[in-house]
């Protein structure tokens, strides 16, 4: 999920499409469908139809995250930035 | 060839998913367009299927889904087979005029003799039977997984039938031992039928 955190929040007002994140973060369809399903359960997620590009092609799925999946993601890279702390024995 | 084959496993993936969810399947089918476009689409489909899969347990549907599938690769398709082969046994003792029971019994005691006859002069109507059962449980195994309940019921009622014929004709022939197993096994298997169409037609709660 950090991975996908990642990627969504690398440009976090955009919109983004399944393909994409799967080329971004490298997951397959496999893993990448069950994190966006669930984040979106968990409201971390939102989704919504796009018309197509191009004419003929079927409507495609976008997703962004919400302020709480923003919330999240900056909370995540805050406790990655912060050093160890070593506390004596 | 692989792209078809791709798309027609993101279409069960899409069959997968229980109707509140289905939205996630044509997101799917509208990637897998994409996907097409750039590469092989394969993996991405087969991506989908094990998503649409690991969904299963969660939701009533699914359940019942998994439920009908372990019925069927777990009681009946091995029914099926055990009764073909059966049939299949009593054919080869017809044709041949060889079977090892009937020859075991014919070297032993007058009544086990007498019950050799008996097996021998049953045996075309046992084996008819147990061809008859088989086909039956093959049938109901297509109807359960196909979710067809009415053809599934109509042939349960079938298969019972042939299944409480197939005991009375045995009985004089058999073991008591096989008789239980064999009432115990179908008993199961009546039960099981109707257990599951009862709770797959039930109405799924709207969230």
């Amino acid at each position: 999920m950090r991975a996908l955190l990642a990627a969504m929040m690398a440009d976090a007002a955009t919109w983004r499409h399944g393909y994409d994140l799967m080329k971004d973060t490298g997951l397959s369809s496999g893993t990448l469908y069950p994190l966006l399903m669930r984040m979106t359960e968990k409201g971390l997620v939102e989704s919504e139809w796009r018309d197509p590009a191009q004419p003929g092609r079927p409507a495609r799925h976008v997703y962004r995250l919400t302020a709480a999946g923003v919330a999240l993601a900056r909370s995540q890279d805050e406790g990655d930035a912060a050093p160890a702390t070593w506390v004596p024995a | 060839m692989s792209d078809l084959l791709a798309r027609r496993i993101v279409a069960l993936a899409v069959r997968c998913l229980p109707p509140q969810e289905r939205y996630w399947g044509r997101a799917m089918q509208a990637e897998l367009e994409e996907v097409e476009a750039h590469g092989p689409a394969l993996p991405f489909a087969l991506g989908c299927l094990v998503t649409a899969w690991r969904r299963l347990p969660l939701h009533r549907e699914g359940r019942a889904l998994l439920a009908s599938h372990v019925l069927t690769i777990g009681l009946i398709l091995p029914f099926a087979a055990f009764h073909v082969q059966c049939a299949l046994r009593g054919a080869y003792f017809l044709i041949s005029g060889r079977d090892p029971y009937y020859a075991a019994l014919t070297m032993g005691s007058t009544a086990q003799q007498a019950r050799a006859a008996l097996y021998r002069d049953m045996t075309p109507a046992v084996t008819v039977l147990l061809l008859l059962l088989g086909l039956a449980h093959m049938l109901l195994a297509w109807a359960v997984v196909q979710r067809r309940w009415q053809r599934a019921a109509m042939l349960w009622l079938v298969a019972g039938a042939i299944a409480a014929a197939t005991v009375i004709v045995i009985a004089p022939i058999a073991t008591p031992l096989g008789i239980v197993v064999q009432c115990l096994a179908l008993g199961i298997e009546m039960l099981a039928i109707p257990v599951l169409a009862r709770w797959r037609i039930a109405p799924t709660p709207c969230p």
